[in-house]
């Protein structure tokens, strides 16, 4: 009988660890989507989502003030130098804290 | 010049079996906690109304978001959905850089596929009332003044679009509201650029640690980010959520 009630809990212990699996392929995801909501930068009234494009774009702009559409489809007066120092330290710091975040994602299994 | 006020507004009138005002109060510690935006509750909004929760008719209260505009206390208001907890500031950039109003026009639901539409004949792709940024200017006025004139004759437009659901919806509203006032046409300059993030359905636990948040289902756990989510489970949610 002591057995079979040992079974029983052990058992259901399983089930439930089976239960609190996680899906890695919906966590990356969710991450991925809070990683792109932080690429979204404020500047001078516009709102940029720093891509890799936009910024080599913007670096390799000839003149240091040029117009760049936002993501309200604005065209917003920028300084090439003071928008690039700041998307940088935004993108890097950013990106660093996404390879941490999945880094750890990549690890669990179950919670 | 003064500084422009801000704030949030939350529409929570409890029912029989769900404290809205109470998890309403929830995230408006959050917000404060997150955003440092101070946050107005606004109760007692009638129109009742019905929807399908875990194939249950629940009473649920949704009538009064089109008068936002003109309930709100501030220059430039966030009106959130009472259960759209907020856990980082990301708002706060819309709230910087929109010129008259904002409304989600994504929405990504983490735990199960949704295709949550307005119907095959409708005035475009579905918005989302759950988060709307706006300004004290004409066209936000006027986005609202539109979203009451529909709420007020929802049957006739639910015939027009030939909407799929039969209850009033403040996301159908809003979307057919926000066509009519950039003239029938697609203005992504007032939508939120991101997702919002939803899990839908019941939830058996919720853990908020310093970098996480961790839903458990009957099926699953879900590792999340801590990054504003939608969390459908309003019954869970009355009792708050655990922190580690």
């Amino acid at each position: 009988m002591a057995f079979l009630l040992y079974t029983i809990v052990m058992t259901e212990e399983i089930v439930n660890q089976v239960k609190q699996a996680t899906d890695y392929q919906k966590n990356k995801q969710a991450l991925r989507e809070k990683i792109v909501t932080e690429l979204h930068m404020p500047f001078e009234g516009g709102l940029f989502h720093l891509t890799p494009s936009l910024m080599a774009f913007v670096e390799t702009w000839p003149q240091e003030d040029l117009f760049l559409e936002d993501v309200y489809s604005n065209p917003i007066p920028i300084n090439r130098q003071k928008f690039m120092d700041l998307a940088r330290e935004r993108y890097q710091s950013v990106m660093n804290d996404w390879h941490v975040k999945h880094q750890e994602l990549k690890s669990v299994r179950k919670v | 010049m003064s500084e422009k006020s801000r704030g949030v507004l939350i529409f929570a009138t409890n029912t029989s079996d769900v404290d809205y005002v109470k998890i309403a109060e929830l995230n408006a510690k959050l917000i404060k906690q997150h955003m440092g935006l101070p946050t107005t509750i606004v109760q007692g909004t009638l129109g009742q109304n019905k929807r399908l929760v875990s194939g249950a008719v629940t009473e649920w209260h949704n009538g009064g978001r089109c008068n936002a505009y003109e309930l709100s206390p501030y220059d430039e208001t966030l009106v959130l959905d009472g259960d759209y907890l907020v856990f980082d500031d990301s708002l706060l950039k819309v709230l910087d850089t929109v010129e008259d109003y904002a409304i989600s026009h994504k929405h990504i639901y983490i735990n199960e596929q949704v295709n949550d539409t307005m119907g095959p004949y409708a005035i475009g792709p579905m918005l989302w009332a759950t988060v709307i940024a706006f300004k004290r200017t004409s066209k936000a006025r006027m986005l609202f003044e539109v979203a009451g004139m529909v709420q007020h004759n929802y049957s006739y437009y639910r015939a027009l679009y030939k909407l799929q659901s039969s209850i009033f919806r403040n996301d159908a509203t809003f979307t057919i509201a926000d066509r009519i006032v950039n003239g029938y046409s697609e203005n992504m300059s007032c939508r939120v650029p991101w997702p919002i993030m939803t899990i839908s359905g019941e939830i058996n636990r919720m853990v908020v640690d310093k970098h996480r948040i961790l839903v458990y289902n009957k099926e699953r756990a879900y590792v999340l980010p801590r990054a504003n989510l939608h969390l459908h489970d309003k019954r869970y949610l009355q009792n708050g959520f655990e922190y580690a």
